[in-house]
């Protein structure tokens, strides 16, 4: 097969895969998750942050 | 094509059978000579693989009139062309597909129109026949000159940058990973330093990685180049955007050091270090690879610099030296004792001895006299000869042997590396993984920018560093041991044959035998002293150096010097000693003297010629007085070697020119069952081509210059240590102390250096891709994608470093053997 129907047809594959991750994703995932994970991941940034402030003070 | 070249006049039992040798030759690329073909090589650069070679081979082939061939080992183009077709054209072609091609660097020496394979002129339609237009550079001087100045600059070159990117690579990696994975060293905007740092690391020193990733995908392939290209390029944007849009390049940001796994705020993170340490990996796995590459072309060099490199020419009566280059078919020149034979041709007049040993492995020095033929490259070890060359330059047999071995290393399919094999099939799969990860990303409802975090990461911790290293650091601690083994192995490509190598050809005469005759029997005739035969026969022929003589001297301890000697040329040799007449030679000489042989001595004349020894009859004073039996001796060693062999899986087949009882007698000796004796030295590539037609995957073990051609059409070339720099350089792998048990030692050693880089890039996969779900799931963090990489690279030196425990057989002492000395009284 030529290259570029080659890297054509693998370019539709992923677009594929991406097409049924989402739907997957979007079907399967609850949305509580995501919320948690939002804020979880929120919390985390702020901690750090404080953190490397108090540390750039404390020199 | 002439007959007789190869048989007319070599007595010395390189086969009997006169007649043609089946104008085997050179497969003619494109037309056959007298057709104002033209001919040429390039020098092409950028493949990563052979099925780069086939595509270039695609498209020249498609130009009009052009026939070529490409070869991915040696990185040479050869191209037919039709006369007068400008190269450019062909360079042009070559760059489109997106590589590079160069014209060979013009030789020194000066190039002439007579040795040169060219199209249309007398000598060479007469001589070239079958063999084709003369398709490569094989000439006397110049090919050997521009074969190093092409071999050496471009490697050279090209070594010399590998190394600066490394060195450059590694300083400014070095603190980068320092910075990344030791917090105390995470001052403000560390992450902006890393970054100057890391980026010419990616950009400029993984260069050659993006390149070849680039021209990979053009023709719709991926290989490790890919793979490196895609994970560093992903680690270096995404720092650069976690830095400039996202969290990490605000001051007092660190990355803990912890190894727990929780969902990060990827835009905080930065992967530099990855990215930096991958790129230095993997450029110090080049390095190695590259050091220990094999260069092609040094099997050609060799033999042509066995050629003379000039010759005294005899025109008109008058001597002149010239260089070789000048000698025409039809010149007459003169060979003194100790001197080269120029070219191939005919003895015009004189009688001398020829020592062939360099070609044919022959020890014996061949008698010739006027008439007979002599090869160009042979040594004269007797008298004065005056000889009419009728083949010179690239149409002697030294220069066929030379293409008959250029031919054969083209040949060889190139193996691909294994690491690049397992990631054609990786790259896209985790390409594939990383989409779908965003997808679930963004489908689930997650920020866009945490979708992109985890499909990064997915790309980022793909990329294992460790393989790089996988193959070269198993090669270098499998063949440092092979080293100190005696058991010098040339390059990576050799392991894979050594797997599935099923059967082993063993060249006779200097492989299986020590090469050498020696005194095997003495059979004094009735009322004769042994000593007195010794040392009159051997006292005769100690003018001669033949073997009897250093065969008695060994035994005697000293010889009284004759005082007159003769060579009866083709029957034996006569001489006084000690106030005797002595004859020593061939029955017919002696019965010619009226010695007659009694029916003892006639029995054991006729014993060891059965048994394909060489059996010399002595007499003095009118009577024989004895026969003296010399034969090679078969190595101690050999019969344990085939037996190890066939534990191996190997079969082994006995392959050489000596006549078949010899060859039979020898076989049996040693245990082994399939013998092909009478074989001319061209013919032996034959029947190794033979083998692999059957469906065999074929190694080989050689010695002489003229197994050379034989050795690099093998799957595997094995060459004796003790043997010719010819067969050494065409061979993969060396047997340093010429012990054949080191042949099966050096396939047991190759099969477990190529388990072990299996075991290797395994692993090196294994640890990333079970981190490939970490990263999916958006729980990777640096230290994480710091420890896969170290984990797996200390994994795989570890393991290759296991390779200094293989255990040599062939260390264990030689098994006790009586000699052969049957006839002894």
């Amino acid at each position: 097969m030529r290259a570029p129907a080659r890297l054509g047809l693998y370019g539709l594959l992923l677009a594929a895969v991406f097409a049924v991750a989402f739907a997957a994703a979007g079907a399967l995932v609850p949305e509580e998750l995501v919320r948690d994970w939002t804020q979880q991941s929120t919390q985390t940034h702020q901690e750090s942050h404080q953190e490397g402030a108090e540390h750039g003070h404390g020199e | 094509m002439a007959t007789g070249s190869e048989t007319g006049g070599v007595r010395g039992g390189v086969g009997g059978s006169a007649g043609v040798a089946g104008g085997r030759g050179v497969e003619a690329l494109g037309g056959a000579g007298g057709r104002g073909v033209g001919s040429l090589e390039l020098r092409i650069g950028g493949m990563t693989c052979a099925s780069c070679a086939n595509r270039i081979e695609k498209k020249l082939n498609r130009l009009e009139g052009v026939t070529a061939s490409v070869n991915y080992a040696t990185e040479k183009a050869r191209v037919n062309t039709p006369a007068g077709y400008d190269p450019q054209a062909l360079i042009a072609e070559v760059e489109r597909t997106g590589y590079t091609a160069e014209l060979p660097p013009p030789p020194p020496s000066r190039a002439t129109g007579r040795g040169d394979a060219g199209a249309g002129s007398p000598e060479h339609d007469a001589g070239a026949g079958s063999e084709g237009t003369g398709t490569g550079p094989v000439r006397a001087d110049g090919a050997a000159d521009r074969e190093s100045g092409w071999a050496e600059s471009s490697d050279d070159v090209e070594l010399r940058a590998l190394r600066q990117r490394l060195v450059v690579s590694a300083l400014l990696a070095v603190p980068v990973i320092a910075m990344a994975m030791i917090p105390a060293l995470q001052f403000d905007y560390w992450g902006f330093a890393s970054l100057v740092l890391a980026a010419p690391v990616v950009v400029w020193a993984g260069w050659p990685f993006h390149r070849a990733a680039w021209t990979n995908l053009r023709h719709g392939a991926a290989t490790m180049d890919t793979l490196i290209s895609v994970g560093t390029s992903a680690a270096l944007i995404w720092s650069v955007v976690a830095l400039f849009l996202g969290t990490a390049g605000r001051p007092g940001v660190v990355h803990p050091f912890e190894l727990t796994v929780s969902p990060s705020d990827g835009l905080g993170h930065i992967y530099l270090e990855v990215a930096a340490g991958v790129v230095t990996f993997i450029l110090l796995g080049r390095y190695v690879e590259k050091r220990s590459k094999r260069r092609a072309g040094a099997a050609l060099r060799a033999l042509l610099e066995l050629g003379a490199k000039d010759v005294a020419v005899l025109r008109d009566g008058v001597e002149r030296r010239v260089p070789i280059e000048e000698l025409a078919v039809g010149d007459e020149f003169v060979v003194r004792p100790g001197e080269k034979v120029a070219a191939d041709g005919v003895v015009v007049s004189g009688t001398s001895a020829i020592d062939a040993s360099m070609l044919t492995g022959e020890s014996v020095p061949v008698e010739v006299a006027e008439g007979d033929r002599v090869t160009g490259a042979t040594v004269n070890a007797g008298g004065r000869l005056a000889v009419r060359a009728d083949r010179v330059g690239a149409d002697t047999q030294l220069a066929q042997m030379a293409r008959m071995v250029e031919d054969a290393q083209s040949g060889k399919a190139a193996v691909q590396r294994l690491a690049d094999r397992v990631s054609g099939v990786f790259v896209p799969i985790a390409i594939a993984v990383a989409v779908a990860t965003l997808g679930a990303w963004l489908g689930a409802g997650f920020p866009v920018s945490a979708g992109f975090t985890a499909a990064v990461a997915v790309l980022i911790i793909a990329c294992p560093c460790a393989l790089g290293l996988a193959t070269p650091t198993a090669l270098l601690v499998g063949t440092g041991r092979g080293a100190q083994m005696g058991v010098l192995i040339k390059g990576p490509e050799v392991l894979e044959s050594t797997r599935r190598v099923d059967t082993v050809v063993l060249d006779k005469t200097g492989t299986v035998t020590s090469g050498r005759m020696t005194m095997s029997g003495v059979v004094p005739a009735d009322g004769v002293e042994r000593a007195e035969l010794l040392r009159l026969a051997g006292a005769l022929e100690s003018s001669s150096e033949h073997p009897i003589a250093a065969g008695a001297a060994a035994e005697l301890g000293g010889l009284p010097a004759p005082e007159s000697f003769e060579n009866l040329a083709g029957r034996g040799v006569r001489g006084g000693v000690g106030g005797r007449e002595v004859v020593a030679g061939r029955r017919t000489l002696i019965a010619d003297r009226s010695m007659a042989l009694d029916e003892r001595l006639t029995a054991a004349m006729s014993a060891a010629e059965a048994e394909g020894r060489t059996a010399v009859a002595v007499g003095w004073d009118g009577a024989a007085r004895g026969v003296l039996v010399v034969s090679d001796r078969i190595k101690p060693t050999s019969t344990e070697a085939v037996a190890r062999f066939r534990e191996l899986g190997l079969t082994p087949v006995l392959l050489t020119g000596d006549h078949r009882a010899v060859a039979e007698q020898v076989a049996a000796e040693v245990g082994i069952e399939r013998v092909i004796a009478e074989v001319l030295p061209r013919e032996k590539v034959d029947v190794v081509s033979g083998l692999q037609r059957e469906g065999r995957v074929v190694a080989m073990v050689g010695d002489g210059v003229n197994d050379a051609p034989a050795l690099a059409q093998a799957d595997l070339g094995l060459a004796m240590g003790t043997g010719t720099d010819v067969a050494i350089e065409a061979a993969d792998i060396t047997l340093v102390r010429g012990d054949l048990r080191a042949a099966a030692d050096a396939i047991r050693l190759s099969r477990r250096t190529l388990r072990t880089i299996k075991a290797n890039l395994f692993w090196a996969f294994a640890y990333n891709a079970a981190a490939i779900p970490l990263a999916a799931f958006g729980l990777l963090n640096p230290m994480l994608a710091g420890a896969a990489m170290a984990l797996s690279s200390v994994f795989v030196v570890s393991n290759s470093l296991r390779l200094r425990t293989f255990r040599a057989r062939a260390d264990d002492a030689a098994p006790e053997r009586g000699t052969l000395e049957r006839t002894r009284t």
